[in-house]
């Protein structure tokens, strides 16, 4: 009996809970629908009377716009302007020392191309005229052949044995494959026939291309001129 | 409903579209142009470069300054010398300076240089240290006598200090026996 009633007094407040629930809902719904409603009603007249202030916001909104694209504009301008003075600027174009690898690479390839193409031996001197077919480029070709002429016609009757040590080079300029270096060059004379040997100093500025991997020997500057 | 905001659209949402779009391109343009701008300055190297080209004519207006001296203004001249100098080549001087004044007195010559080409060989921002060799034709004029020109073979290093690059060291690159362990043209004089 007792525990029936619990029961039943259990089943009561289930349905109650039940009801409440659905009242809550509906009440939700409504408010929903009124929500909607209202908002809807507020953007009407909203949109009636403000179409001239809007207008006018509009307005305000192109100009900031129309501001803010001057401003980048003009950054952009001027961003561009330093970009391109910064990367044309000779200063910068020159790698010499600054790029340390590539600065190496010239001053070892340009030494061991002065040095070959400036030693020779009275006996072979085609072996140095064919080494330095490599080794030389433009004008430095017919340079040197100018000069090698001498030296086929002088040295058998001399017995001269000459050999060109490069001491000291620096890059002046290396702008990609384009480079100039100043050169001193120690020189030791020997005449095989008298035993007799003499040393000569030489200093020259060199401009140098790269061409086929290596770098080459364009023109030889000896200031004398 | 719908006219009213569509109204509103055609007359002043195509200002404001055009006004957008303008400035989009434009911060575009601004982020390109800040971008390649911060590249250029980050990929060229224009403070190790500019320092290389600072150092180099420094030390050739110190080289050109050292083989410069006239008998007539031997005090600015050896000046000069004291101030485009330190380390070891300044003591060098400041000792040997009374000396030198009483010798070129005596000689009466007049002592003109120009640098013909010149280069560094080493570079050592971080250490303050350079290195110079330097293509020199100097012209001494003697008291009687024509004037007698040669060429010269210098190599100097270059110290960092408080009020400059100067020559803490300075000398002809002696014309020796072409040794071939010296092939890779390094070794400064």
């Amino acid at each position: 009996m007792a525990d029936k009633n619990v029961k039943s007094a259990e089943a009561a407040e289930d349905r109650e809970e039940a009801t409440a629930a659905a009242a809550t809902d509906d009440q939700q719904s409504a408010e929903d629908t009124q929500g909607a409603k209202d908002t809807q009603g507020a953007e009407d007249t909203q949109a009636a009377r403000e179409t001239e202030p809007g207008r006018r916001r509009a307005w305000r909104a192109a100009a900031a716009l129309g501001a803010a694209t001057v401003v980048l504009g003009a950054f952009g301008a001027w961003a561009t302007v330093h970009a391109n003075s910064e990367r044309n600027s000779a200063a910068a174009q020159n790698t010499a020392l600054t790029d340390g690898p590539a600065t190496a690479a010239v001053r070892r390839e340009v030494a061991a191309a002065v040095n070959t193409i400036f030693s020779y031996n009275y006996a072979n001197t085609g072996a140095t005229r064919q080494s330095a077919q490599g080794l030389l480029t433009g004008p430095a070709v017919r340079q040197y052949d100018a000069l090698f002429a001498l030296v086929t016609k002088n040295a058998p009757a001399q017995k001269l044995i000459v050999t060109t040590r490069v001491t000291n080079t620096g890059v002046e300029m290396l702008n990609g494959d384009r480079a100039r270096l100043l050169v001193f060059a120690n020189q030791q004379d020997t005449r095989a026939g008298t035993g007799q040997t003499s040393y000569a100093g030489a200093m020259f500025a060199v401009t140098a291309r790269h061409q086929g991997g290596r770098w080459k020997i364009e023109n030889i500057d000896t200031f004398s001129g | 409903m719908t006219t009213k905001p569509g109204l509103r659209g055609w007359v002043s949402e195509p200002l404001v579209a055009t006004a957008l779009v303008l400035a989009a391109l434009a911060a575009v343009f601004a982020a390109w142009a800040g971008w390649s701008w911060y590249r250029a300055s980050a990929a060229g190297p224009p403070q190790d470069a500019q320092l290389r080209d600072q150092v180099l004519q420094a030390g050739e207006q110190a080289v050109q300054n050292f083989n410069t001296l006239d008998y007539r203004k031997v005090a600015a001249g050896l000046a000069l010398w004291e101030q485009s100098s330190t380390g070891p080549l300044h003591t060098e001087i400041m000792a040997g300076r009374a000396q030198f004044e009483r010798q070129i007195a005596r000689t009466k010559t007049i002592t003109t240089a120009r640098i013909l080409d010149g280069a560094l060989t080493a570079l050592n921002a971080r250490a303050g240290t350079a290195r110079i060799i330097a293509a020199v034709q100097i012209t001494v004029t003697p008291a009687s006598g024509s004037p007698v020109t040669k060429q010269s073979r210098l190599a100097g290093t270059l110290t960092r200090t408080p009020s400059g690059w100067k020559l803490s060291a300075l000398g002809q690159v002696p014309v020796g026996a072409a040794s071939p362990a010296s092939g890779k043209g390094s070794s400064g004089g």
